[in-house]
């Protein structure tokens, strides 16, 4: 069996550039959701989501030509390439396995909005140059010289997780001994107003776990890991993070936007990727689970986890409540979050948990981020399709 | 190793809609399901041709509750889903993993969403029309119309997704992660990309030279869009023995990079253990746009050995889409099997000698290859041989 080595780490998110300010915000238990101003919102029963602050956004890779989602997705994946060490050579050879669902459809949609409205607009070659999920993989392996395979994998709230699975197979069969892996998304309008169409967004920010939970916060970022076998990474002196131990993939074949309501999809990628790492349920201590703040997903989740570790089994929490949903970033801003959990012994609060719902019976790390040796951790992310993806991660060592 | 065979096909699209055997009487005629736009207005665009699926095609095979629940492009892919397990008889099977290859995904729908809201704000707005907006749409229609409960992938790509999509379905086959695969790819013509592509001078239309597609030859003045969905059941050779199903071609190997430039072919070949002078044909993703197809012929002679080899593309009959490029491996199994290779129906003046004309080309029963490149962006190599 060929062992995955996380090496190299990315990001940005909501609490601004860089992985130190990621882990910085998770660890201080500071909720990142503000009234957004990247769209419109008057009209919406939700006006807040997590951004990217703005002061941070003007620095990064500036170009008129550039979607603001190309921005995060260069931006982190610079910072994961220059954290692993890779050189040039070692880069034209490592492959590129990009998550994504919204692409530049921000930029896409003023110029739309625009046409629509009987006004001139930006121009539509820039407009729609980026819109494509795929242009930030053209971006990404141009500008950092990435020659080996490339992928844009489209599993809507999945992306950025199976992005990791993915390339951990690619790395497996040797067709690539490297790989950055990871997911980018910014703020739209389309998917702001889908979540509200479906009534899925919490007027407050998020309120994950809790019984009085009203729905998801929508949030921005991109995270990027570096991975390669473990030979690898030891023959060339690199830091190993964690290992990526096991993964699945399954599908509900259920319904467009809900969850299998018996859980099945979810238990059957969380048992295969544990069997897949040769895990017992019992060595996990930590769950970061998908943790939306809907009321139909926690549920379930909690069922499947409840069925796969037994009730309050296992130590869960959400990211989400701290940086909202950050779509195709979601599931590798989450996986870093496990990685660095592993890493520092600390394990990310679900803030804004004040009344734990009794139909999730697990110890949800409320409010406060709690500080604890981890061994072996999975990080759970499910999409609309009923796309279930599962990473599990164990510690190799310190940070 | 996992040796990887094509179990079954699926299509629907202008030139052909049927499993296997639709396939080859449709390479043999050489017809063309290029003509003028149907499904909606072209007068003041720049161009006014595409290879539409027919609209009585869809109402054929589609029940009326998936056709009121379904946007049409996930109808599309749903139907050839369907066909494809169907002629690989694995239909109620739901341990099978999905891949979906697609450029432009649910654009119809997005734009439809979209519109609600600027005509009557958040009222506007449907919830059931969101989903569509993400690519993954059609995947999760064919996951759900078809109980597939393995993993479901969309990806997403320039000029190849569908040839990625099959080359991700023999990786999973031969990397031990599935046993069974249904991989393709599917788009539609919505007006909005044919207006924007069109516009952008990114489609052939009347310049000198008549609106049309015309791939390796010098009058080629851009591509023509196509539609439709084209699916294989990609599975392990021990898994085809073992229930008894037919083997219609073997894919010895896939390989893909980022760039024109990358040893993709190289790759390709030496995993399947194949040597340039071994090939026989090649169908190339060459859409009929002069860059575009120079991008081809550049990527092809980076692999020495194959500037003579019968080069061929089926763009001239379905278009540029998603499904072209399983088109084209479905093709490949049809000319590993009969030894006959479907000419470039348009071709008059060859741009590259190896270009094969209209009409069907004895071939030598040899591996072949299925290739293509987008210009900045991904390439994709398979070796497709007789069993």
């Amino acid at each position: 069996m060929t062992r995955i080595a996380v090496t190299g780490l990315g990001a940005i998110s909501p609490f601004g550039v860089g992985v130190k300010a990621f882990w910085d915000g998770l660890a201080s238990g500071r909720c990142a959701i503000q009234p957004l101003t990247v769209i419109e919102t008057d009209g919406f029963r939700s006006r807040v989501g997590a951004e990217v602050p703005a002061a941070y956004v003007a620095g990064l890779w500036p170009s008129r030509r550039r979607a603001r989602a190309d921005r995060f997705g260069l931006a982190a994946a610079a910072e994961a390439l220059d954290d692993a060490g890779l050189s040039r050579p070692e880069r034209a050879r490592t492959a590129l396995v990009v998550g994504a669902v919204g692409g530049g459809m921000l930029e896409a949609e003023a110029w739309y909005w625009a046409r629509a409205r009987g006004g001139a607009g930006p121009d539509p070659r820039r407009a729609l140059a980026s819109v494509l999920p795929c242009t930030h993989a053209d971006a990404i392996g141009r500008r950092l010289g990435l020659g080996g395979p490339r992928e844009t994998i489209v599993m809507a709230c999945s992306s950025g997780a199976a992005s990791l699975a993915v390339a951990a197979d690619l790395i497996a069969s040797g067709a690539a001994p490297s790989a950055l892996a990871g997911g980018v998304d910014a703020i739209t309008r389309i998917c702001f107003m889908g979540f509200n169409a479906l009534k899925l967004i919490d007027p407050e920010p998020c309120r994950v776990f809790d019984r009085d939970r009203k729905g998801m916060s929508v949030g921005e970022g991109a995270a990027w890991l570096a991975l390669e076998t473990l030979d690898h990474a030891r023959a060339r002196g690199a830091r190993v993070y964690a290992e990526l131990a096991g993964h699945a993939t399954t599908t509900d074949a259920y319904h467009p936007t809900a969850p299998r309501p018996d859980g099945s999809g979810m238990v059957a990628a969380m048992r295969t990727a544990l069997d897949r790492a040769r895990l017992a349920a019992r060595a996990v201590d930590y769950v970061n689970a998908h943790g939306t703040g809907t009321l139909q997903n926690d549920r379930i989740e909690a069922q499947a986890l409840r069925e796969v570790f037994g009730e309050g089994g296992v130590l869960i929490s959400s990211n989400k409540s701290q940086i909202g949903h950050t779509m195709a970033a979601a599931g590798s801003l989450e996986a870093l979050a496990t990685v660095l959990a592993l890493a520092y012994g600390l394990v990310p609060a679900t803030v804004n948990l004040i009344n734990p719902d009794p139909e999730i019976p697990f110890d949800c790390v409320a409010r406060t981020p709690r500080p604890m040796p981890l061994e072996v951790a999975i990080s759970n992310s499910f999409g609309f399709g009923g796309q279930n993806v599962t990473l599990a991660f164990k510690r190799t060592g310190g940070a | 190793m996992t040796r990887v065979v094509v179990t079954g096909v699926g299509i629907v699209s202008g030139v052909c809609t049927g499993g296997a055997a639709a396939l080859g009487p449709a390479l043999e005629s050489g017809r063309s399901a290029i003509g003028p736009v149907t499904a909606f207005s072209t007068d003041g665009f720049a161009c006014h041709l595409a290879a539409e699926v027919p609209s009585a095609t869809l109402v054929d095979l589609i029940d009326v509750s998936e056709g009121r629940r379904l946007s049409r492009v996930s109808q599309l892919a749903v139907t050839a889903g369907r066909l494809a397990v169907r002629d690989a008889g694995i239909e109620g099977h739901p341990d099978v993993h999905l891949v979906v290859g697609t450029e432009f995904g649910d654009l119809r729908s997005t734009e439809e969403f979209a519109a609600g809201y600027l005509a009557r704000g958040v009222a506007g707005l449907s919830p059931l029309a969101f989903p569509n907006t993400v690519m993954n749409t059609m995947a999760s229609a064919v996951a759900i119309a078809l109980g597939l409960r393995g993993a479901s992938i969309t990806l997403n790509c320039r000029r190849v997704p569908g040839e990625l999509a099959v080359a991700r379905a023999v990786a999973l086959v031969a990397g031990g992660r599935a046993q069974r695969v249904i991989a393709g790819g599917v788009d539609e013509v919505s007006p909005l990309v044919f207006r924007v592509l069109g516009g952008f001078g990114a489609l052939s239309c009347e310049n000198g030279h008549a609106e049309g597609c015309r791939p390796y030859d010098r009058t080629a003045n851009g591509a023509v869009l196509g539609e439709g969905a084209a699916f294989l059941v990609i599975e392990s050779l021990d898994s085809a023995r073992t229930r008894g199903a037919r083997a219609l071609a073997e894919i010895r190997a896939a390989a893909w990079h980022s760039g024109v430039r990358t040893p993709t072919i190289e790759t390709a070949l030496a995993a399947a253990r194949v040597s340039a002078d071994q090939i026989a044909w090649i169908y190339s993703a060459a859409p009929g746009d002069p860059r575009e197809d120079a991008a081809q012929l550049r990527a092809l002679r980076h692999s020495p050995g194959l500037g003579e080899v019968a080069l061929t593309s089926l763009a001239p009959l379905a278009g540029a889409h998603a499904g072209l490029g399983p088109l084209h491996v479905a093709a490949a199994t049809w000319t590993a099997a009969a030894g006959w290779l479907p000419g470039i129906a348009t071709l008059a003046e060859p741009l590259a000698t190896a270009a094969v004309g209209p009409g069907l080309h004895r071939v030598a029963s040899r591996p072949g290859l299925v290739h293509g490149v987008a210009r900045r962006g991904d390439q994709v190599a398979l070796v497709v041989a007789p069993v």
